[in-house]
């Protein structure tokens, strides 16, 4: 298994993943992922349900605990001790999916806020004070403290999620679909709010989505996923440019275009029916794939770095577009 | 050419909120119509109001026609005779649309039962049929399965084959695959896109996303606040939209896909207006970049030309032909 | 499936298991000798260490639990101290009284509840009704109730009969009662779970079907709202056969219920412990009989989870 990671020069790297294995129960969500989010930059994970991509954003909020591998939290290995972990919770923020079940109707504005702050102990006026900061920082100056989230939108419940993520100040904002079920409008305002702060606050963020567009609109780097493998990861940009697992190039075709009479349905998007891991010898991508050949079933592709940097997971990767021009 | 769907200055109102608010739109047989809008905007309350579906505390008012007949001043019992037969529905969450307890051959062959008379067992061999007619590959199997046990693309499926068991000439679909993985979206629009041609079958497409509907819409109409706003061929509204709103839509759609790693985004300022409260003037105005004192002051009547039906004081006209760069 | 089969009746068996350990505990720990109730008036010492001897009184605890078990397993629920007959043969003439007005009394809460339950959430005036019977019959108990129905249609009216027995006749006003007071906690439930699905999503779809009212709630809302109903019956039924001790006193029933207070003031101790083991396996055997039925009912309980 070749598992290797190049090396990430010394305090580059904030948070890593080292071989993560997570089986539940026959199932495996998650195997053999490594992962850098490196300092100040946006890592996007792309991939659909049942991808893993939910499961490694538990992992990384020790929410869940790997069978098999090692995350760390700017060297350190995760401990193993509920109270221990505190120290590294605080450090890691983050926002979910749905605005409306994340936070807690009957919970005030303030106290859902400032919950963190007195889980770790902050005082209660200190905590209040704080609370109206973040509020601040997330375009709700002037919300009363004694609100319910049901007075706000999906719009304004995602930005006191996101308030409570930061209201510990910490150096990592773990977004899981923050914007996928919101209106197109104000996706935008919550974009734009997500890339002020992570300069302001000098964030480094992972922004999960299955929108690999999106992705490359807000990420420095990309990690796309399938059925709980990495496929191909790098330079956002370049992903999105070139891809070239035939995975992702199918994920980047079924998304409608920018402008809506882009023809993006042209290509051919991944059949939707999912195949259960059971005793998965080759690329689990092989029963789906347009390229398959003999070896993709009888071997799992190692991640392989090519010319541009990117990495990718498949023996018969498409062409890069030089090669491709040559012709 | 007498249109599939017509709907004439609808209300839909619950209590004091108006919820659509002079709806207007025709689709003619074998089009495609994309109801285009954000949360709350009413898109939801026009289409359910096209089958009458509303609950029970919601007032509608104008003239909803299907196939020439208006189903606004109908009975219930006259309604067992439009729905299902000449509009068929489709929504977002397949999941709790179909009925938990019962097997999928019973719940699409009660639909032969009630309307064409079958008994349940050639009914039951019918809802393979049109299991089969909507590319599910083991259709028989599928058949006996509950809705638990299959998976989010099957059960829009399901929807579908239900929705046109017996071929009606429109179908109403509500936002039909937000729920799903993109690449299952695709997969229903393809499959949508493919009995559209075969079957000439009409549909009114409501959803959010107007890049889901885009390959597939004929007309668009665009909602705002109760109100269509902007109404015209797929062309003229993607390509040259008049009113400003659609045109914030488009840009920032644009941006999200488009724009500059890292950059900052372009947003439309503001929030829509709540529906309960009396809107004065354009209910976009205080969001408008075009905004002026006539449009804080005048509500802004609907006005076609070339086709295109759009509620501005200021809208933006195309250039003519031969002036354009 | 069978797994799961296995697992239920498994833990039914420690269950009762369990509460043949407890009864017989409490029945050793209780004061009283039952060879005195069992020896002929004034008896002498002698008589009274020969029965001692004969039914192991004298024996350690454990070791009467064991023949106690043993016995069991046979079949055998030992001898009434007081009427001198085995306790299996006293409960067997009980039985079918006890299982007629049990299924008669579930029955008629049943039919009753759910109708009501059903009009009221179709019928906003029902509704307001339910409410008013619900609050009555829930304010009210067995005896009172009993009383009542038996002073109304016995005496006043003299359609149903007053002296106790196990006729048909004289099973109606116990039935009643049992079925009316059982009844708010039917009509609620089938309400409940009526109006649940009444705004449900999957209703809509079958208006949207075109479905007649009559098609929808017979054949969408009444499935899904039987199964918290079943799940009540079962409970109801086991209970109701471990005796309705008050309904089958006021009305003079011949049915477990009266045997095993009888037994109780007597310190019979061997019906007591009959009675409560019949009791114990009667809920027991209703509730997985309820599990059964709500598995055919609704299929997403007969998956095993992933």
């Amino acid at each position: 298994m070749s598992g290797s990671i190049e090396a990430v020069e010394p305090g580059g790297s904030i948070l890593s993943f080292r071989s993560v294995t997570k089986w539940f129960g026959r199932r495996v969500a998650v195997e053999d992922v490594d992962l850098d989010l490196l300092e100040g930059r946006t890592l996007g994970i792309v991939g659909e349900s049942g991808s893993g991509k939910t499961t490694s954003v538990r992992l990384a909020l020790a929410l869940e605990r790997p069978t098999s591998g090692t995350i760390a939290f700017r060297g350190r290995v995760y401990p193993r001790t509920r109270r221990r972990l505190s120290d590294i919770r605080r450090q890691i923020g983050f926002v979910f999916q749905d605005p409306y079940d994340s936070l807690d109707a009957r919970m005030m504005i303030g106290d859902i806020v400032s919950q963190p702050l007195r889980i770790h102990g902050v005082r209660r006026a200190d905590a209040k004070r704080r609370a109206k900061q973040v509020l601040e920082a997330v375009g709700l100056p002037d919300v009363p403290l004694d609100n319910y989230p049901a007075s706000f939108s999906g719009g304004g419940r995602q930005r006191i999620a996101i308030a409570r993520a930061l209201s510990l100040d910490p150096e990592v904002l773990l977004c899981d679909e923050p914007t996928a079920s919101l209106d197109v409008s104000v996706q935008a305002q919550i974009v734009n709010l997500l890339l002020e702060l992570k300069v302001s606050r000098r964030l480094s963020v992972i922004f999960v989505s299955h929108d690999l567009d999106l992705i490359r609109r807000i990420a420095d780097d990309v990690m796309v996923m399938y059925q709980g493998r990495v496929v191909e990861t790098g330079d956002a940009d370049t992903v999105h440019a070139h891809p070239r697992h035939p995975y992702t190039a199918a994920l980047l075709s079924a998304v409608p275009g920018g402008h809506p009479r882009q023809r993006k349905l042209a290509g051919q998007p991944p059949p939707a029916t999912v195949h259960e891991g059971e005793d998965r010898i080759g690329c689990s991508f092989a029963p789906r794939c347009p390229r398959v050949q003999e070896a993709c079933r009888s071997t799992v592709p190692p991640l392989i770095t090519n010319e541009e940097g990117v990495r990718v997971a498949c023996f018969f990767p498409l062409e890069s577009p030089e090669v491709a021009d040559a012709r | 050419m007498s249109a599939v769907l017509s709907i004439e200055d609808v209300w839909v109102r619950y209590g004091d909120l108006a919820a659509v608010r002079s709806a207007n739109l025709e689709v003619q047989p074998g089009q495609v119509a994309a109801l285009i809008g954000e949360t709350g905007c009413g898109k939801s309350s026009l289409a359910l109001a096209t089958a009458r579906l509303l609950p029970a505390n919601a007032r509608i008012t104008g003239r909803i026609a299907i196939d020439g007949q208006d189903i606004v001043p109908m009975s219930r019992e006259e309604l067992q005779t439009v729905r299902g037969i000449k509009v068929g529905f489709v929504t977002q969450d397949a999941m709790a649309a179909l009925n938990p307890v019962l097997p999928v051959r019973r719940q699409i062959g009660e639909m032969f039962e009630a309307h064409r008379g079958r008994n349940r067992h050639d009914a039951e061999e019918l809802a393979v049929e049109a299991l089969r007619s909507v590319q599910i590959h083991d259709p028989e199997g599928v058949a006996r399965l509950y809705p638990h046990q299959l998976s989010g693309g099957m059960r829009q499926r399901v929807m579908i084959a239900m929705a046109l068991a017996l071929s009606p000439p429109l179908i109403v679909a509500d936002e039909p695959t937000t729920a799903l993985d993109v690449s299952t979206q695709a997969e229903i629009l393809r499959l949508v896109a493919a009995l559209r041609h075969e079957l000439g079958t009409s549909i009114l497409w409501i959803t959010h996303d107007m890049g889901v509907v885009a390959e597939l819409a004929d007309i668009v109409a665009v909602m705002y606040a109760g109100r269509i706003v902007e109404q015209g061929t797929a062309e003229q509204v993607f390509d040259a939209p008049r009113h400003p709103y659609t045109e914030a839509l488009l840009r920032t759609l644009r941006d999200l896909r488009g724009g500059e790693r890292g950059g900052h985004m372009y947003q439309v300022p503001g929030q829509p207006p709540s529906l309960d409260s009396a809107i004065t003037g354009c209910p976009f105005h205080p969001r408008c970049e075009r905004a002026s004192q006539v449009c804080t002051d005048i509500d802004p009547r609907p006005e076609v030309s070339d086709g295109v039906r759009v509620a501005c004081h200021h809208p933006k006209l195309p250039v003519p032909e031969g002036a354009s760069g | 499936m069978a797994r799961r089969l296995i697992v239920r009746f498994g833990l039914a068996a420690v269950a009762v298991f369990g509460v043949v350990v407890l009864t017989f505990i409490l029945q050793y720990v209780i004061p009283g000798d039952p060879a005195k109730l069992l020896a002929p008036r004034a008896p002498s010492a002698a008589v009274l260490q020969s029965i001692r001897d004969q039914l192991h009184l004298d024996r350690p605890m454990l070791l009467q639990f064991a023949y106690y078990l043993g016995g069991l397993l046979h079949g055998n629920l030992g001898q009434s101290y007081v009427q001198r007959e085995p306790v299996t043969t006293l409960i067997a003439q009980r039985l079918p009284a006890t299982g007629m007005l049990a299924l008669a009394g579930v029955v008629c809460e049943m039919v009753l509840g759910t109708t009501l339950g059903i009009l009221a959430a179709l019928k906003p005036s029902v509704r307001r009704v339910m409410y008013g019977v619900n609050l009555l019959l829930l304010s009210t108990t067995y005896f009172v109730l009993g009383l009542v129905l038996l002073l109304v249609f016995g005496f006043r009216l003299g359609i149903a009969p007053v002296t106790g027995g196990e006729g048909l006749p004289q099973l109606v006003l116990p039935a009643i009662t049992l079925g009316l007071i059982g009844l708010p906690w039917y009509a609620q439930i089938v309400q409940d779970a009526m109006r649940d699905a009444l705004s449900s999503s999957y209703v809509r779809t079958a208006m949207a079907k075109g479905l007649s009212e009559r098609r929808i709630v017979m054949g969408h809302v009444i499935r899904n709202v039987l199964s918290p109903v079943v799940t009540m019956t079962g409970l109801d039924l086991g209970a109701y056969l471990s005796g309705v001790v008050i309904v089958e006193t006021v009305f003079g029933w011949p049915g477990m219920g009266k045997l095993a207070v009888d037994s109780m003031s007597n310190l019979d101790r061997p019906v007591v412990m009959g009675t409560v083991l019949v009791g114990t396996i009667a809920v027991v055997f209703f509730n997985i009989l309820a599990d059964f039925v709500r598995w055919y009912i609704d299929p997403r309980t007969r998956i095993e989870p992933a």
